[in-house]
């Protein structure tokens, strides 16, 4: 029977996000974010630090999808062709 | 010919609109799995800017500029919250088209009913979700109104009731394909516009992004971190993310999209590809900068307000532009909205809950009546909206969402969560949503002593559903194997 449920390496991709969350919010980002300067492209540290995390998440998820490490079977389940489709059970 | 050009923009805006949303209608069959779920056909462009445009509404367009102005960098969190927001689609979303497709779901109260098999959960979800609705169908039709005076210079209510009747016959007539495809057209226009603005105005008055910023730093350095001028304190911006992360997936407007995509694949396409949809707040953010140097007001005018500037010359195109922008971003909102919130009416209170049979085509026929009614209850809103706080009924919609989220993820991966878990969390979840929203608006000192530290309201709602989800399900007799490796496995 094949396996689609979260791999390995797809859940400790949760924690990950979970850091990435922990990193947005108080203490670590007023301590690590919330700051003028350096500059970055002109724009300040504080909104540059956002836009950081935002990139480092979209390039985590693009791989988990590229290498097809987060529920990547695409199709029906093996016991689908004995579902009646349209009818919940 | 320059004073008719706004008029142009927005009525040539409105009649495309219309006639591209009818025309969707045209294709399909026209059953229930067409009207709703677009036949599960979507591919990825429709996808992307269904998901993105569906979610960038009208408050996002007015409001985030405004928040820059009165609150400073508190505006930030918008984007923060978007960079997880996400994320969870990407991991129960393939599994979500799956079980949609394979058992016929086209709403979220109808896969979490029949994991649980009750009807009870299916109708409290589909009751709870139309009410949430409502504000926020409210706002949009206020941010429409809003632009329609300034643009045709119509009163706001008329101007709302003219975008609306365009939105409620594209989406009477092409369902989920006519919000689809003008989806598409309302999201390329929001991010050509938004991204010309927030680099031509900065520029134009400042000398660009850079030279703006350096005059931030000299003259308003307050605006660029916490606390800022509000004040917002670290607990109010942390919560802030936190409650909008929590409950961003769970909205079922856009959870029912997972039931669109063609694949399940290209569902977790969708959720890589959101943030390139979130980069277009970063104009807004400077735009907003840009009125905080200029002195602008703090309220939802303030977008109109600093594109309408003299030193920015004749603007009256650009007026013309952003109008076109907001409509874009309110009708994109609303009519996902309108039609979710019909269908789910529908298929969750009506089938789903009460357990009144329909036919195909008596549900697609109640549907289309549906979206009329909920826009004219809106619009019946709309006219009390000054005598009553839209505000605070936004705090109690987005509550809502967030009792989804434990339920949702017990449905798809706790195999011991029972019905019995599930009503009662449910219920505990939304009768403490209710009770602290009535106690804050109606017994403030009733309120204080129930949350002392004032957490938000969907979190306490969260977190009372979810000690009561799991204590009872545990005290359950656990449910059919098979029944839950269908969903579960």
């Amino acid at each position: 029977m094949k396996r689609r449920t979260t791999g390995a390496i797809g859940r400790w991709a949760l924690l990950y996000f979970a850091g990435s969350t922990v990193m947005l919010i108080a203490p670590v980002y007023t301590a690590l974010g919330s700051h003028i300067e350096p500059r970055v492209l002109g724009l300040p540290w504080s909104l540059a630090y956002v836009l950081a995390v935002v990139l480092a998440n979209a390039t985590v998820l693009a791989i988990l999808h590229a290498a097809r490490l987060v529920d990547a079977d695409d199709t029906p389940d093996e016991d689908d062709a004995s579902a009646e489709a349209g009818t919940p059970p | 010919m320059n004073e008719w050009l706004p008029q142009l923009v927005v009525i040539g805006y409105l009649v495309i609109a219309l006639l591209l949303g009818i025309a969707a209608g045209r294709v399909g069959k026209g059953d229930v799995a067409d009207y709703v779920a677009g036949e599960r056909a979507f591919g990825p462009v429709v996808m992307y800017f269904v998901v993105g445009a569906t979610i960038f509404s009208a408050y996002a367009l007015l409001g985030t500029p405004q928040r820059v102005v009165a609150k400073g960098s508190d505006a930030f969190y918008i984007i923060a919250y978007g960079a997880v927001g996400f994320v969870p689609v990407f991991y129960f979303g393939a599994k979500v088209r799956r079980l949609g497709d394979r058992f016929g779901f086209v709403t979220h109260a109808e896969l979490v009913g029949a994991r649980f098999g009750s009807r009870l959960v299916t109708g409290t979800m589909g009751v709870a979700t139309v009410l949430a609705f409502l504000p926020y169908l409210v706002i949009q039709l206020k941010g429409a109104g809003v632009v329609m005076h300034a643009s045709l210079g119509v009163s706001n209510s008329v101007g709302a009731f003219i975008v609306y009747a365009v939105v409620v016959a594209y989406v009477v007539v092409g369902g989920v394909r006519g919000v689809a495809w003008t989806n598409v057209l309302q999201g390329a226009a929001m991010l050509i516009i938004v991204w010309w603005l927030g680099l031509w105005v900065p520029d134009a008055l400042f000398g660009g992004v850079g030279p703006m910023f350096d005059r931030v730093i000299a003259e308003r350095p307050d605006t660029l971190t916490l606390p800022g001028p509000g004040p917002t304190t670290d607990w109010q911006y942390s919560s802030e993310i936190l409650v909008s992360i929590l409950g961003f997936s769970m909205w079922p407007q856009v959870f029912m999209k997972c039931f669109t995509a063609r694949s399940a694949r290209l569902v977790q396409l969708t959720a890589v590809l959101y943030p390139t949809f979130l980069f277009f707040l970063v104009p807004l953010l400077l735009l907003g900068y840009c009125a905080v140097l200029a002195g602008g007001p703090a309220d939802d005018s303030v977008l109109l307000w600093i594109v309408s500037r003299p030193e920015l010359g004749d603007t009256t195109l650009v007026v013309a532009f952003v109008a076109f922008a907001v409509l874009a971003a309110s009708m994109s909102t609303g009519d996902a909205l309108l039609h979710a919130g019909a269908s789910i009416a529908v298929r969750d209170v009506v089938c789903g809950g009460l357990g009144r049979p329909l036919d195909d085509a008596s549900q697609t026929r109640w549907m289309k009546i549906g979206v009329v009614v909920l826009a004219l209850v809106t619009f019946g809103l709309l006219g009390i909206a000054d005598s009553i706080s839209i505000v605070d009924l936004l705090l109690l919609a987005y509550a809502v969402p967030i009792q989804f989220l434990p339920l949702t993820l017990a449905a798809l991966y706790w195999r011991r969560a029972t019905p019995a878990g599930a009503e009662a969390g449910l219920l505990a979840g939304l009768g403490t949503v209710l009770v602290l929203f009535v106690c804050k608006v109606a017994m403030p000192w009733l309120y204080v002593i129930l949350n002392p530290s004032d957490v938000q309201i969907g979190v306490m709602g969260g977190a009372a559903h979810l000690f009561v989800l799991i204590t009872v399900s545990l005290v359950t007799p656990p449910m059919d194997p098979a029944t839950v490796r269908k969903f579960v496995g």
